[in-house]
């Protein structure tokens, strides 16, 4: 037994998947249509959109970057495109120049913290701040409506009854999984975000490494915007203020390492399935939204203290 | 001579038109001088009248500090304020505060810094209504408080307010339920849930839900009480998003109920409820009804049918004209903000809180209803 335990101990995703069964058992046994293909769909269909963008971040954090705008950039992505769809753009031509819109915001972002020196936390918070605007100017401070069959079923579509979206979300995972773990690009995120003097001593180039980090979360933050805005069939400003919180807790949550360097995406995936699923399950319980926002912050507390324990153990 | 004795008759019968018909067109041209004359007269006395009143008319400014300005009610509200102004000759200063009470105070001291005449205030929290009344006394400003009524620790009004009747809109809005029921002939409740979205910090709306509840449980009484179901929203998601989120938990607790009807206290949230009622596909038998109609007007422009059957449509115009009205009444008339709305008055209360409610839009007649806010 107390083999077991250590091993339990020592190996993070496996007490997190401990912790998402227990989590589905509790709320299964407190109410029975938890755990029913629907709502196993729905908990999917959630975290598909937070868990593109905790995958983007998933690839900062490992790489020592954070990016506080994927929210925002998701809401601007969700209403750029509606606007796109009215004025009689192509769907295909419309995602096309949102992600290009996204890719060059990432690129904007690289560029303040390579070259002007810049602090990420400030950098990507003013960039939040900027596109929670431009949002809301750009739709003129209202929803959107998008009419576009195609798009709407981009949002909201299945195939053989599984969400496009989540189909998405698989898709995602396994390439970003493969790059995280099989190619060389992979292996020098964990050595710039593990130590940046060192990487550049080995001969890699950090500043590229980042440049390429900062244009993956918008680019995802974008997709996920425009999932939402299909599925709510308006590209809402407000829509996703929730999204950064998530996708960083999900990420933390997962064994991800705050200070750059150690993670998995893997781990990634199992935290924001624990998350969305607790989520979920306080909803379908029909307990005040208030106990959400304190879940999800003790959670994230919980996850923090957590990293902090195991680098402390680790030195 | 026969012949020339009808050529001076035809010439003199010419002549004589032709001489009347000048005699005429003098005349009219006489009068059309006199007219103008006059009328230019009367331009000129409205015009100095005007100068008189301008002169006596200082410029005002007109401090908005809203509660939060990303909802389409509050961007309507200053449009229709800024209306108002340039026909009063005063102009409009808006701050936001995001829904951050520390942030308004700060901005009522900006204000304040800025010398305006008089602030209309969506306060962003009603606990901290006494300590801007409070400011606005001590800097002699004209205050009056729109949409969520400011009151101090005793219920008291501490200022003229203007607020929608978010209970009242509740109320309309489970009527029209109640009555679609009866249309539809729909007796058997078994199998039919109502879902009463809320969300407990935000005072308004949670009146509205009330507003749903009571008049739906006194018009339906026997409707199942196990298939009333009020579902809190998360307010970080905000819009749609919580809608969407709040309905399909509790339609993925109740796999029992085919049938659905829904009230939104807003209408992107109402949105919200129908996407996950089309999601799952139970949106041919739903009924889901909103609050505010912007969002349903795009909704039933489209031309497939939708279960968003019909929406509490409220103008800002309406909010917007009592405020100015009261506004004009204490900084052009004098009077004292005690005696303004003094029509709505309640006993034990030293102001008056006016109120304005919403009607019933539908696919069918909202563009005659909604005016210009239809599009």
């Amino acid at each position: 037994m107390k083999k077991i335990i250590k091993k339990i101990q020592k190996n993070e995703q496996v007490s997190l998947i401990i912790i998402l069964i227990a989590i589905v058992c509790v709320f299964t046994a407190i109410q029975p249509n938890y755990f029913s293909v629907r709502n196993l769909i729905n908990i999917l269909f959630s975290a598909s959109i937070v868990g593109m963008v905790a995958f983007g971040e998933t690839f900062l954090i490992i790489g020592g970057q954070i990016d506080l705008s994927p929210g925002a950039v998701a809401a601007f992505s969700g209403v750029l495109a509606a606007i796109l769809l009215n004025a009689g753009v192509p769907m295909i031509l419309t995602i096309f120049i949102v992600i290009a819109m996204a890719m060059l915001i990432g690129y904007l972002i690289s560029l303040m913290i390579n070259f002007l020196k810049m602090e990420p936390f400030i950098v990507t918070l003013a960039i939040m701040s900027v596109f929670t605007g431009l949002a809301f100017i750009i739709g003129g401070g209202r929803s959107i409506p998008i009419t576009n069959k195609s798009f709407i079923y981009f949002g909201a579509g299945d195939i053989f009854g599984i969400p496009i979206s989540i189909v998405i979300f698989a898709v995602i995972f396994v390439i970003f999984h493969i790059i995280l773990t099989r190619t060389r690009f992979g292996r020098t995120v964990y050595m710039v975000g593990g130590n940046e003097a060192a990487s550049r001593l080995a001969g890699i180039n950090p500043k590229k490494i980042k440049t390429m980090l900062y244009l993956i979360t918008p680019v995802m933050a974008s997709i996920g915007g425009m999932i939402l805005a299909g599925r709510m069939n308006s590209g809402q400003p407000t829509a996703q203020s929730h999204l950064m919180f998530g996708a960083l807790t999900a990420a933390i949550v997962g064994g991800v390492r705050f200070g750059g360097g150690k993670g998995t995406l893997y781990g990634c995936l199992i935290g924001v399935l624990l998350l969305e699923s607790f989520k979920n399950g306080i909803a379908v319980l029909n307990v005040q939204t208030f106990w959400q926002n304190v879940a999800s912050g003790v959670l994230l507390i919980v996850a923090l203290s957590a990293d902090y324990a195991r680098t402390a153990r680790n030195k | 001579m026969k012949k020339l004795l009808v050529s001076i008759t035809i010439i003199a019968c010419l002549v004589f038109l032709t001489l009347t018909g000048v005699g005429c067109k003098e005349e009219t041209a006489a009068e059309e001088e006199t007219t103008v004359e006059e009328t230019t007269e009367e331009e000129a006395e409205e015009e100095e009248a005007a100068e008189e009143e301008t002169v006596v008319e200082e410029e005002l400014t007109i401090g908005l500090l809203s509660m939060i300005m990303s909802i389409v009610w509050e961007q309507d509200m200053e449009a229709e304020l800024k209306a108002f102004a340039s026909e009063s000759n005063a102009t409009i200063l808006t701050m936001d505060a995001n829904m951050d009470p520390a942030l308004q105070l700060q901005q009522l001291d900006n204000m304040i810094g800025q010398e305006v005449d008089g602030v209309v205030v969506f306060i962003a929290d009603q606990e901290m209504s006494k300590a801007i009344a409070n400011k606005c006394e001590e800097a002699d400003l004209a205050l009056i408080a729109e949409s969520i009524r400011m009151i101090d620790e005793n219920g008291k009004l501490v200022c003229p307010n203007v607020e929608l009747d978010g209970y009242g809109m509740g109320v309309i809005c489970a009527e029209w339920i109640a009555q679609y029921l009866e249309d539809n002939d729909i007796t058997d409740y078994e199998t039919v849930g109502f879902i009463d979205l809320d969300q407990a910090d935000v005072t308004n709306i949670w009146d509205r839900a009330n507003g749903v509840e009571d008049t739906f449980k006194e018009l339906v009484p026997d409707f199942p009480e196990e298939n009333f179901i009020r579902s809190p929203m998360d307010r970080e998601k905000a819009g749609a998003l919580a809608g969407f989120d709040a309905a399909m938990a509790t339609i993925t607790a109740h796999p029992e109920i085919d049938t659905w009807l829904v009230t939104g206290p807003n209408d992107d949230q109402g949105g919200g409820a129908v996407r996950a009622l089309e999601q799952v596909g139970l949106d041919e038998n739903a009924c889901v009804v909103s609050m505010g109609a912007e969002s349903a007007r795009d909704e039933w422009k489209k031309e497939e049918d939708t279960c968003w059957k019909a929406a509490s449509f409220f103008s800002a115009y309406d909010c917007a004209n009592l405020v100015w009205e009261g506004m004009m009444q204490i900084l052009r008339e004098g009077k004292d903000p005690k005696d303004v709305y003094s029509e709505f008055k309640e006993e034990g209360q030293d102001y008056g809180l006016a109120t304005f409610t919403g009607q019933m839009v539908t696919k069918a007649d909202f563009r005659e209803i909604m005016g210009k806010y239809a599009e």
